[in-house]
């Protein structure tokens, strides 16, 4: 893999969130590297830190509370956090643009969707109105929707086809990166494939690099050449999807799996994982997942650093159970 | 494409227009606002007699189809006086709230989007302002400003501007943390671009309902500084100071006060129609 490949490189990113004096620890020690026109899928619980980290790259952490305390995070080789505020906003929509979770909120709800779409690429493209205008309308019809509805409000759409606004105002800019806080979360199975297909095939057509984020490991399946499971705001396995799905190294990563529903097999019960997420203000000494997983030791109490590279590039945060095989 | 385009895109303003004139309440206050308006406007030829014209022989007249509804105590055609008057009551109720809302939607919106510091440096200063009762603010800048109506204008405007910055920051603040701010944010668009764009039209519902209101208010308020002196100077009519020349006469004279009073109560309670309509209006998800 050359350098010149890689679109996205953060090497130890730690964020904090500062609330009532107390400290909370949303990313600690986030390293991964996305390349060019591959997608990324950023896999946890909620609260695990996933959104956290997709706002720090577009740098829209609301300070205070929250605080990037150290890291980098590299775009085209360019530090994100060392930029000044009027070089981000040449990448913020331009480069980098970012799918929200919720379609409901995530639209103007007095602004005609057409609009709100020709405004993102007015910001960024100098272009007449009247010109902003027909690309907004190619965009919807991109994304599926009829460019008669180009005048219609937020409220008059479902909530597919909000999410297909919303892709579609991200995608307006043509972005290089493509940050996605779970986009299907909020849609109905049936509309999730159509909207995730779409994505795909925009993906391929603009030569689009995407950081998924999701709970979800159906959509990771389905969409991700490469996937990152993040636990208390640490990737705790990172791989190909091939390699995480069929080796998963990480005992959470085997929860994870362990706690979907196996078509081939007829249990009657789900095995859960005990327990809950540490509480961020107080993380525990030592590996964060200790207290749930089933194979800790005392040994999993000491600081140290537990990634280990089981091969081709497939890293695990664990080195009690990678020992053993 | 863009002939068709042309064709389907219709202006917010005509949507909102179009949806305003289903509503028949609305639709009332506004005729109402508009008749008052219109008959001000054309005072000298609507109005049979002129504002100060005074007929001594025929002083507190009862309604008569000379004088339609009656005389003052200088003989003066009250109908006539009204309909002048309404220059004068629209002129300050509606400068004045226009004066307050627009400095107090910028104090408001900046301290609401901004919050933080900011929002507490410019509240605590509209605490201190607003701990000083707003009459007497009023009557304290007619007084040093002197009497008259611009004055008056100024002196209510002034007073009444924490009331809007309230309102609009309370308003703002809950939209600020709507999703699609967060978006606009991620668009890399301007802060005032998101402010003018986004967050006010959101968040100005509750401001319109205020604004209509409050022309009432500041009717009165006028009303209150003629009555000590500092507002419309006489001969000139307006609601209010008409209504406080004839309170001394009115257990005679009833129609002295009654008729300003009608004056006054219809053009508010019009404003109140309208007001709720339009921001039924400016939603289109109150629409149904």
């Amino acid at each position: 893999m050359s350098i010149n490949n890689t679109l996205l490189e953060i090497n130890n990113l730690v964020v904090e969130y500062v609330a009532d004096r107390k400290v909370i620890k949303a990313v600690n020690n986030v390293s991964f590297t996305l390349n060019k026109g591959e997608t990324l899928g950023l896999v946890g619980e909620t609260g695990a830190g996933k959104t956290t980290i997709a706002k720090a790259i577009m740098r829209i952490l609301p300070d205070p509370p929250a605080k990037i305390k150290s890291g980098e995070i590299l775009f085209e080789g360019k530090d994100i956090m060392k930029m000044s505020e009027h070089k981000i906003r040449d990448i913020r929509g331009n480069s980098i643009s970012m799918i929200f979770q919720d379609p409901m909120t995530a639209l103007n709800p007095i602004m005609t969707i057409g609009k709100q779409i020709a405004e993102t690429i007015g910001l960024h493209e100098k272009l007449s109105r009247a010109e902003a205008e027909i690309k907004a309308i190619k965009m919807l019809e991109k994304v599926g929707i009829p460019g008669e509805r180009f005048s219609e409000y937020p409220h008059q759409f479902s909530g597919g086809m909000k999410q297909r606004v919303v892709i579609a105002m991200a995608l307006a800019c043509e972005p290089d990166l493509l940050l996605a806080d779970e986009p299907t979360t909020a849609l109905d199975v049936t509309i999730q494939a159509q909207v995730l297909e779409m994505m795909d095939k925009l993906k391929k057509e603009l030569n689009t690099s995407v950081l998924m984020i999701t709970h979800d490991l159906g959509v990771v399946a389905g969409t991700c050449d490469k996937v990152a499971i993040v636990y208390s705001g640490e990737i705790v396995e990172y791989g190909t999807t091939a390699q995480v799905f069929d080796y998963p190294g990480h005992p959470y990563t085997k929860g994870l799996f362990n706690s979907l529903p196996r078509l081939t097999s007829n249990e009657k019960r789900l095995k859960p994982i005990k327990g809950m997420m540490p509480d961020p203000t107080h993380l525990p000494v030592g590996c964060k997942f200790r207290d749930r997983c089933p194979h800790a030791i005392d040994e999993c109490r000491e600081e140290r650093d537990r990634n280990v590279n089981i091969g081709n590039e497939h890293f695990v945060k664990c080195d009690i159970m990678t020992k053993e095989v | 494409m863009t002939v068709n385009r042309r064709k389907r895109h219709k202006s917010q303003l005509k949507e909102i227009l179009g949806r305003l004139s289903r509503n028949r309440l609305a639709m009332a206050g506004l005729i109402i606002i508009l008749l008052i308006g219109i008959l001000s406007l054309l005072a000298p030829i609507v109005a049979p007699y002129n504002f100060a014209e005074q007929n001594l022989k025929a002083t507190y007249a009862a309604p008569s189809k000379a004088h339609l509804l009656g005389t003052d105590k200088l003989g003066r055609d009250i109908f006539s006086r009204l309909i002048y008057g309404a220059r004068q009551s629209l002129k300050i109720g509606i400068l004045s709230v226009g004066l307050a809302s627009t400095l107090g939607t910028i104090f408001g919106s900046i301290a609401g989007y901004y919050g933080g510091k900011m929002d507490n440096i410019l509240m605590r200063i509209l605490d201190i302002y607003q701990s000083i009762p707003g009459m007497l603010l009023s009557i304290a800048l007619a007084a040093s400003l002197g009497p008259g109506i611009n004055n008056a204008i100024l002196a209510i405007g002034i007073s009444t501007i924490p009331a809007y910055a309230r309102i609009i920051r309370a308003s703002i603040m809950t939209v600020r943390e709507k999703e699609f701010i967060e978006a606009a944010i991620a668009i890399n668009a301007s802060d005032y671009h998101i402010i003018t764009k986004h967050v006010l039209p959101n968040s100005i519902s509750p401001l319109i309902v205020e604004i209509t209101m409050n022309i009432g208010n500041s009717i009165l308020a006028a009303a209150t500084l003629s009555f000590i002196g500092l507002g419309a100077q006489p001969p000139s009519p307006e609601w209010g100071a008409m209504l406080v020349e004839g309170r001394n006469y009115m257990r005679d004279y009833g129609y002295l006060v009654i008729y300003p009073g009608i004056c006054i109560m219809t053009s508010v309670l019009s404003f109140n129609m309208l007001g709720d309509g339009l921001r039924d209006a400016l939603d289109p998800r109150l629409k149904n």
